[in-house]
C-alpha cells in the first residue's frame, strides 16, 4: 500500500485510532517500518558493528513504539533513532562485559570477513571512517544523523538530547565538516 | 548549507548506501511484507489473526527474532501476559491469549469506551466519598496512603530534583553546570595526557567527581534528556578509563545514575537494564574481593549490605510506580535477606550460633553491642582489631542506616498493601534502631517521623500524626555534618515535592481532629522508648513500642515518641484550624508547572489525577468553612 503523503505521525495515529480495522492499522505500521527500517538498521551497525544486534536493536527499537501510544516531542523517527540509540548502547555495554568471551565472527566489521567485498579496498570509506572516528563522539554522531540518516537540525538536536537555536545548529554542523573535510585532505581525498 | 561541502556530503551519502546495501544482504527478510507489522499488532494488542497470517509469521526470520526478543525480555520478569502472547505465535495459531478476560474478549475500541466508563464511575465515587459534610476518615486515609505515591511520581531523585521555576535562580544552576562542565573538560584531558601515572589516576577520579556533579545539576534543573546524553559520555569514559574502568566502585555509581534518568524519563524497562548492570558490576566487585583484587579507586570494599541494598531500593521505587506491589515486596525481601546474611554472618563471627534464616531483627539482637549500636568514629585501627575478633566484620553505620531504612520503605510498602498493622510494627523496629546521621543518605530523620505521622493518620490518631508531622518538619533543612576524618557531610535540604506531602499530610490531620479526633493518650513517662534504643532480646519483656523480636504483633495503635502532641486536644468544629488544613492543602498544591511538565506523560496523568483530587478537597473543606 502507497502512502506517501502521509506523515509519520499521522500514520502512528491511525495505528491507535479506535475505529482502524486490524488491516488498516498493519498498513500503517508496515509503512512506518518500511520507511525507517533500513537507515535506522544502518545507524544502529555504525554503534555496533554487527549486523545480527543492529537487528535486534531496531526491532526493540520497533516493539518499543508500538508496544504502547508515545507522545513525541517533535517526530517519531527522532523517537525511533533515540530510542534504538540507548538500545544500541547498552548493547555495547553488554558485550564489553563479555569481551572475554570470543566474539562471533560478524561482531567485527561484517566486510572484514569477506575478502572479496569491495568496500574493503574502498581507500575512501575507510579514509572517512577513520576521519570520523577522530571528532569527539558527539560531534561524529551528530553529523552521522544529519548526513548519513537525514535528519533535519532539530531532529538529530532531538535525538542526541541537544539544545540548541537552529543557528547554532548550523556552524555546529559547518565546523564539524569542516574539521572532516580538513581531515579527509590530508588522507589526499577530496571532500 | 553552502555548497562547497556538496563532494563531501556526497561522499558521504555513497558511502553510506553502499553500506546499507551490505546490510540488507546480512539482515533476516521476511516472505510476505506486512508480517512484522501484523505481529506488532499481535504482540501489543493482542488482536486476533486469521490463521495464514500466523503461518507468515511463524515463517518470517525477523519475525523469528522478534518474538525471541519478547520472549528473553519477559523472561526476565517484564510482562507475563506478553509472554503468552509471543508463546501463543511460536508454538500455535493465534487463540486468545491468557492476557486478561478484558483484553481477551474487547475490541479496541470497546475497549476504550468501558475504561472511559470506569473513569467516569471512579471520578464519581471519588468525589461522592469526598464530599459529605463530615470528613470520612477513609477519604483522609485514602489521600495520605496515595500521597505517598504520587511525591515519589513527582521527585524519582529521593527528594533531589526541583526544577526551578525563577529565571534567576535557573540560570544560576546553568552557569554553575556550565563552569562543572569545563573544570571537567581540563581534568580530563590530565587524566588522557599526563605523563605522570599518579597525576593521571588522580585526575581521573577528578574528572568523574566533576561529571557526576554535571549529571546531577542537568537532573536538578529538569534537564533529563541532557543528563543523559552527558552520562552516556561518561559511561564511555568511564569504561574506556585505565585507572578506573569496570572494576572500580565508580562504575556501578555511573550505571545507577544512568538508570535512574532513565527512570525519570518515563523509561523504566531500559531503567531496569541498567540497574541490573549496576548489580552484576557491584557483584563483579565483590569476587574481586573474593580474589583480594582491591578496588582500584577506594580501595576497601563493602558489604553487600551496604553496595546492593541501595540499588535494590532503586528497583523497588520503578516497581511502586508501576503500582507492581508484588514486584517491590521482592525487592524489599531481597535487601532484607542480605541484611540478615550480615547479622547472622556476624553472630556466627563472633561465636553466637544463629539459623541462617533467623528473622532479621532477631539476628540484629544477637550480634554485639558494636554492631548494632556502632560509632560513627571508629579509626582505621579499631576497625583493624574488630575485624582481627570478629571473623573480618566490622561496625559498620552505614549498615544500620540501611538497615533502618529498610524498615521505612517496607512500611511504605505495607501502607500501600494495606496493611496497617504490619506498617506499625515495621515503622516501631526503625523506630528502635540507632540513627546514624551521617551515613544516612535516605533522610529518615525527616523520612521516619514523615511516615509515622502518615500511619497517624491512617489509623485516625490525628493528634498523633500532628506531632510526628511537627518532628519531620524540624528535619526538612538541609544536613551538614564532619566525619572522622573532619571531611564535611552535606546533604541538601528536603525537596518541595516532599515538603509539600508534609504539608498536605498536616492539612488531613487538622480535618481529622476538627471533625472527630480518636488521639491515643500519652504515653506515661518512661515508658516510650526514644530513638536510639536496642530492641530487646526475645523473652525479655516488652512494652509499647519495643520490637516483638519473637515474631508476635504488636498492638495497631502507634506508640508516640514525643508524646501524643497535647494541644491535640478533642475539638468541635473549629473555623481556624479548618482554615490552617486549607492553607496547608492549597500551599501542598502550589507545585510550580514545570516540575509536573518535566515528568513524562504517563505520569504526569496519573500524578495530575491525584492533584485533582486534593483540589477536590480542598474546595470542599473552603464551600463547608463558609
Amino acid at each position: 500500500m502507497e502512502l506517501p503523503e502521509t506523515s509519520d505521525e499521522e500514520l502512528y495515529a491511525r495505528w491507535w485510532a479506535a475505529a482502524a480495522t486490524p488491516v488498516e492499522r498493519q498498513a500503517s505500521a508496515d509503512e512506518i517500518d518500511r520507511r525507517h527500517r533500513r537507515r535506522l538498521s544502518g545507524f544502529c551497525y555504525r554503534i555496533l558493528r554487527s549486523a545480527d544486534s543492529a537487528e535486534d536493536a531496531v526491532n526493540h527499537a520497533f516493539l518499543k513504539l508500538f508496544e504502547k501510544q508515545r507522545e513525541f516531542t517533535r517526530t517519531l523517527r527522532a523517537w525511533l533513532w533515540a530510542t534504538a540509540d540507548n538500545r544500541c548502547k547498552f548493547l555495547l555495554s553488554a558485550r564489553q562485559q563479555h569481551k572475554a568471551d570470543p566474539l562471533p565472527p560478524e561482531l567485527d566489521d561484517p566486510r572484514a570477513t569477506d575478502p572479496h567485498s569491495d568496500c574493503v579496498t574502498n581507500d575512501e570509506e575507510r579514509a572517512l571512517d577513520a576521519c570520523l572516528s577522530k571528532l569527539p563522539a558527539e560531534h561524529r554522531r551528530y553529523v552521522e544523523l544529519r548526513a548519513f540518516d537525514g535528519f533535519t537540525a532539530e531532529e538529530a538536536a532531538e535525538a542526541l538530547g541537544l539544545s540548541l537555536s537552529p543557528a547554532g545548529h548550523n556552524v555546529r554542523y559547518q565546523s564539524i565538516l569542516s574539521k572532516l573535510r580538513e581531515c579527509l585532505e590530508k588522507t589526499g581525498i577530496r571532500g | 548549507m553552502p555548497d562547497d561541502f556538496e563532494p563531501l556530503l556526497s561522499l558521504m551519502h555513497q558511502v553510506n548506501e553502499a553500506r546499507l546495501r551490505e546490510l540488507d544482504q546480512k539482515t533476516p527478510r521476511c516472505p510476505d511484507g506486512p508480517s512484522l507489522a501484523a505481529l506488532y499488532l499481535f504482540v501489543a494488542e493482542n488482536v486476533q489473526l486469521p490463521p495464514e497470517q500466523v503461518e507468515h509469521i511463524r515463517a518470517c526470520p525477523r519475525c523469528g527474532r522478534v518474538l525471541d526478543q519478547v520472549r528473553l525480555h519477559l523472561e526476565a520478569g517484564a510482562d507475563g501476559a506478553s509472554s503468552d502472547r509471543a508463546s501463543t505465535v511460536s508454538r500455535a495459531p493465534a487463540r486468545p491469549a491468557t492476557a486478561g478476560w478484558f483484553r481477551a474478549t474487547l475490541t479496541p475500541a470497546v475497549r476504550r469506551w468501558a475504561i472511559a466508563a470506569l473513569l467516569l464511575i471512579g471520578a464519581g465515587v471519588a468525589f461522592w466519598i469526598s464530599t459529605p459534610t463530615a470528613m470520612a476518615d477513609s477519604a483522609l486515609a485514602r489521600i495520605a496512603r496515595e500521597a505517598l505515591v504520587a511525591m515519589q511520581t513527582l521527585d524519582f531523585f529521593n527528594g533531589l530534583t526541583r526544577p526551578p521555576d525563577d529565571p534567576t535562580e535557573r540560570a544560576a544552576a546553568e552557569a554553575e553546570i556550565e563552569k562543572l562542565q569545563n573544570r571537567r573538560d581540563d581534568l580530563r584531558r590530565q587524566a588522557e595526557q599526563s605523563p605522570d601515572s599518579a597525576v593521571r589516576a588522580r585526575a581521573a577520579d577528578d574528572t568523574m567527581k566533576a561529571w557526576q556533579l554535571v549529571c546531577w545539576g542537568l537532573r536538578n534543573i529538569g534537564e533529563f534528556d541532557e543528563a543523559l546524553v552527558e552520562a552516556s559520555a561518561w559511561v564511555h569514559f568511564t569504561e574506556d578509563c585505565p585507572s578506573i574502568g569496570r572494576q572500580a566502585s565508580w562504575y556501578h555509581t555511573v550505571l545507577d545514575d544512568v538508570g535512574s534518568l532513565h527512570a525519570a524519563r518515563g523509561d523504566f524497562a531500559s531503567a531496569r537494564t541498567w540497574y541490573d548492570a549496576s548489580i552484576q558490576a557491584r557483584d563483579e566487585l565483590r569476587q574481586r574481593a573474593a580474589l583480594n583484587l582491591p578496588d582500584p579507586v577506594r580501595g576497601r570494599l563493602e558489604h553487600r549490605a551496604q553496595s546492593i541494598s541501595p540499588i535494590y531500593w532503586r528497583h523497588f521505587r520503578l516497581a511502586i510506580l508501576e503500582g507492581d506491589l508484588a514486584t517491590a515486596s521482592r525487592w524489599a525481601d531481597g535487601v532484607e535477606a542480605i541484611l540478615r546474611d550480615y547479622y547472622v554472618g556476624v553472630c556466627r563471627a563472633s561465636g553466637r550460633n544463629l539459623a541462617a534464616d533467623a528473622p532479621l531483627m532477631q539476628a540484629v539482637a544477637a550480634s554485639p553491642q558494636e554492631f548494632q549500636r556502632p560509632r560513627e568514629d571508629y579509626t582505621e585501627a579499631e576497625f583493624t582489631a574488630f575485624a582481627a575478633t570478629h571473623g573480618g566484620y566490622r561496625p559498620s553505620a552505614a549498615i544500620v542506616a540501611q538497615l533502618r531504612a529498610y524498615w521505612v520503605q517496607k512500611a511504605r510498602l505495607l501502607l500501600l498493601q494495606g496493611d496497617t498493622a504490619s506498617a506499625a510494627d515495621a515503622l516501631r523496629a526503625a523506630q528502635a534502631i540507632r540513627p546514624c546521621p551521617l551515613a544516612d543518605d535516605y533522610r529518615l530523620d525527616f523520612a521516619l517521623p514523615l511516615e509515622v505521622g502518615r500511619l497517624a493518620i491512617i489509623q485516625g490518631h490525628y493528634a498523633a500524626a500532628l506531632t510526628q508531622l511537627a518532628g519531620a518538619e524540624a528535619h526538612w533543612g538541609a544536613y551538614h555534618g564532619v566525619d572522622v576524618n573532619g571531611a564535611p557531610v552535606d546533604r541538601p535540604k528536603i525537596s518541595e515535592a516532599r515538603r509539600a506531602e508534609l504539608r498536605l499530610l498536616r492539612g488531613l490531620a487538622l480535618l481529622g481532629i476538627d471533625d472527630h479526633d480518636r488521639a491515643v493518650p500519652p504515653l506515661p513517662p518512661g515508658e516510650g522508648r526514644g530513638e536510639g534504643q536496642l530492641p530487646l532480646p526475645p523473652g525479655e519483656g516488652r512494652s509499647e513500642g519495643n520490637v516483638d523480636l519473637a515474631g508476635g504483633r504488636t498492638p495497631s495503635t502507634l506508640p508516640l515518641q514525643h508524646g501524643d502532641g497535647g494541644s491535640g486536644a478533642r475539638a468541635a468544629t473549629d473555623p481556624a484550624r479548618r482554615a490552617e488544613a486549607l492553607a496547608l492543602i492549597r500551599a501542598a498544591l502550589a507545585i510550580p508547572e514545570s516540575s509536573i511538565n518535566a515528568l513524562p506523560p504517563a505520569r504526569r496523568t496519573v500524578l495530575k489525577r491525584q492533584l485533582q483530587e486534593w483540589k477536590n478537597l480542598a474546595e470542599h473543606v473552603e464551600r463547608n468553612s463558609k
